[in-house]
């Protein structure tokens, strides 16, 4: 038996980097909406202040929500994106990293930090909802346990990718037009998405 | 595609070399493929039912397989997009709440709550019947044991229990929300079923609530013209009016229908000068054909608080209140409310 599951292991691996993908983007899809969600919380905000006529009084939380659809959306796009670009072979020293630096190899790594760790947490609630009926107590160590691993293996393994495997850049600038969305949602997820801001003083 | 092509010469290669050596295999594979899988398939899982790109991705499945799909509505997975109380329309006021036990839910939370509740969600509409109570006003009943002092609390834990509310506090907390146990802060942090069931109890019963209390921008006044579809007094064309016709000299003080915020005073060639409120809980009202503005935009008004002085200015036949209530973004009638 334990032979079979180790074959199987095996012949997995092998193929993980056709599948991989899937878990590394959707932890940050996770993390993404996360994010987003309080964007438009904080925009609705931002528009209600500002002294303008709007054509409607539901105009303002209609242009939130759908501006922050639109961010989700792209930076989202955008992490898939990423994530078909680092295929190459890890960089082995500092020489070949600072021979790919460019903008967008110091945003990915910054974005994918604090994102994935944010969907990691996504994911512990949605298993902590989902078995607390069943597990009672342990569903909450469980799910914090299941959420470590997933930002280890899948969010840990994605940060990694992102500052090895890199391409190198036709011009440093790469990756600038998407900077400030990007970098707005990784603020946003490390500042509402992780639960540890209640713990500070 | 590429990434497809990477796994395939994985898989060739992996032919081609056979069993690989143990060291070679620790050296070169990633270890623990099976537990990825099964992380990989717990996230998909995760964004499917929380993120809108999941929904999207979905709905593509469906098309794909030949299926008939809505197209998710991306907003619906927002928070301030979805917290908005459901369609009262529908919903018919309970003429006579029953008397208030001591401790029990006060007035109009009573009324309101015993409405919302005549069509609870199943979840809570089973775990109702389960209680020896009366039928008839089981859910007020088991509401008023769960009420110490805040209704919201009380409606909340009557809809979804304390176990579900209890850790979205937490959560809430956690991420540093500065009033993790209200509704609307921790709302989030919920399993998406159990905010379907806890806007249809909590949201509706509060928006319910705020609607009871309105009272009339003009004391006495004479309804000239009723909510609903009527001929247009100028355009003498069938239109639905969205609202009510107070009739009104220039110059009669016009005051607020509820506590709220001022959230537009503005001018147009419809509806002249108009002044709108934002009462909270969804709840919205707008004076129009105004002479005179007396508030500012931003400005914090009380229930009957001076806001305006009616007039006849924008698209009107003669001098007269179009007063409006919005409930979710919806016209309703004001009337319908028996303001005082």
């Amino acid at each position: 038996m334990l032979r079979w599951i180790n074959k199987l292991d095996r012949l997995l691996s092998f193929s993980s980097p056709s599948w991989i993908w899937l878990g590394q983007w959707g932890t940050v899809l996770l993390g993404i909406h996360l994010a987003a969600d309080r964007l438009d919380d904080h925009l609705l905000e931002a528009l209600l202040q500002v002294p303008f006529g709007w054509p409607s009084p539901e105009f303002p939380l209609a242009a939130a929500t759908w501006f922050a659809v639109a961010v989700e959306l792209m930076v989202g796009a955008w992490a898939l994106w990423t994530i078909g670009i680092t295929r190459n072979e890890p960089a082995k020293n500092f020489a070949v990293w600072r021979a790919r630096l460019s903008v967008r190899s110091v945003v990915a790594p910054l974005f994918w930090a604090p994102v994935a760790a944010a969907g990691s947490w996504v994911v512990a609630m949605s298993i902590e909802d989902a078995t607390s009926q069943v597990l009672l107590e342990a569903a909450q160590p469980l799910s914090g346990l299941v959420a470590a691993v997933v930002g280890l293996r899948l969010g840990g393994s994605a940060f990694v990718r992102m500052v090895r495997q890199m391409p190198e850049p036709k011009n440093r600038l790469e990756g600038l037009w998407a900077t400030p969305f990007v970098l707005l949602v990784a603020g946003l997820a490390a500042f509402h998405g992780l639960p540890i801001r209640g713990m500070l003083p | 595609m590429s990434v497809i092509r990477d796994g395939i010469l994985a898989l060739e290669r992996y032919g081609q070399q056979g069993r690989p050596k143990r060291r070679k295999y620790a050296g070169r594979l990633r270890r623990g493929a099976l537990l990825d899988v099964f992380l990989v398939v717990i996230v998909v899982l995760a964004v499917v039912s929380r993120a809108p790109v999941g929904g999207l991705a979905g709905y593509a499945i469906e098309r794909i397989r030949g299926h008939e799909a809505t197209l998710p509505t991306l907003t619906a997975y927002f928070d301030s997009g979805a917290a908005r109380p459901p369609d009262l329309s529908a919903v018919a006021l309970v003429a006579e709440a029953p008397s208030i036990p001591d401790g029990g839910v006060p007035e109009p939370y009573r009324t309101a709550a015993r409405t919302v509740l005549r069509s609870a969600p199943k979840p809570l509409a089973k775990r109702l019947n389960t209680l020896n109570l009366p039928e008839d006003d089981r859910a007020i009943v088991a509401l008023d044991q769960l009420y110490t002092d805040d209704v919201e609390v009380a409606l909340e834990v009557l809809a979804i229990g304390t176990d579900l509310r209890n850790r979205a506090v937490a959560r809430a907390a956690a991420a540093g929300d500065v009033t993790p146990s209200r509704y609307t802060s921790h709302r989030r942090y919920l399993p998406l079923s159990a905010v379907k069931d806890a806007d249809e109890v909590v949201t509706a019963t509060l928006a319910l609530a705020s609607a009871l209390e309105l009272q009339m921008p003009i004391q006495n006044a004479r309804v000239t013209s009723k909510f609903g579809h009527r001929i247009h007094p100028t355009l003498k064309t069938k239109k639905f009016h969205n609202g009510v016709d107070l009739a009104a000299p220039i110059g009669t003080p016009i005051s607020s229908a509820q506590k709220g915020t001022v959230s537009v005073v503005g001018e147009d060639k419809r509806s002249g000068k108009y002044v709108v409120i934002e009462h909270g809980n969804g709840l919205r009202t707008s004076y129009c054909h105004l002479s005179e503005t007396k508030v500012l935009r931003g400005q914090q008004v009380s229930r009957g608080e001076l806001v305006a002085l009616s007039g006849n200015t924008g698209r009107s036949t003669g001098p007269h209140l179009h007063w409006t209530l919005k409930i979710a973004g919806k016209a309703m009638d004001p009337l319908r409310f028996k303001p005082q």
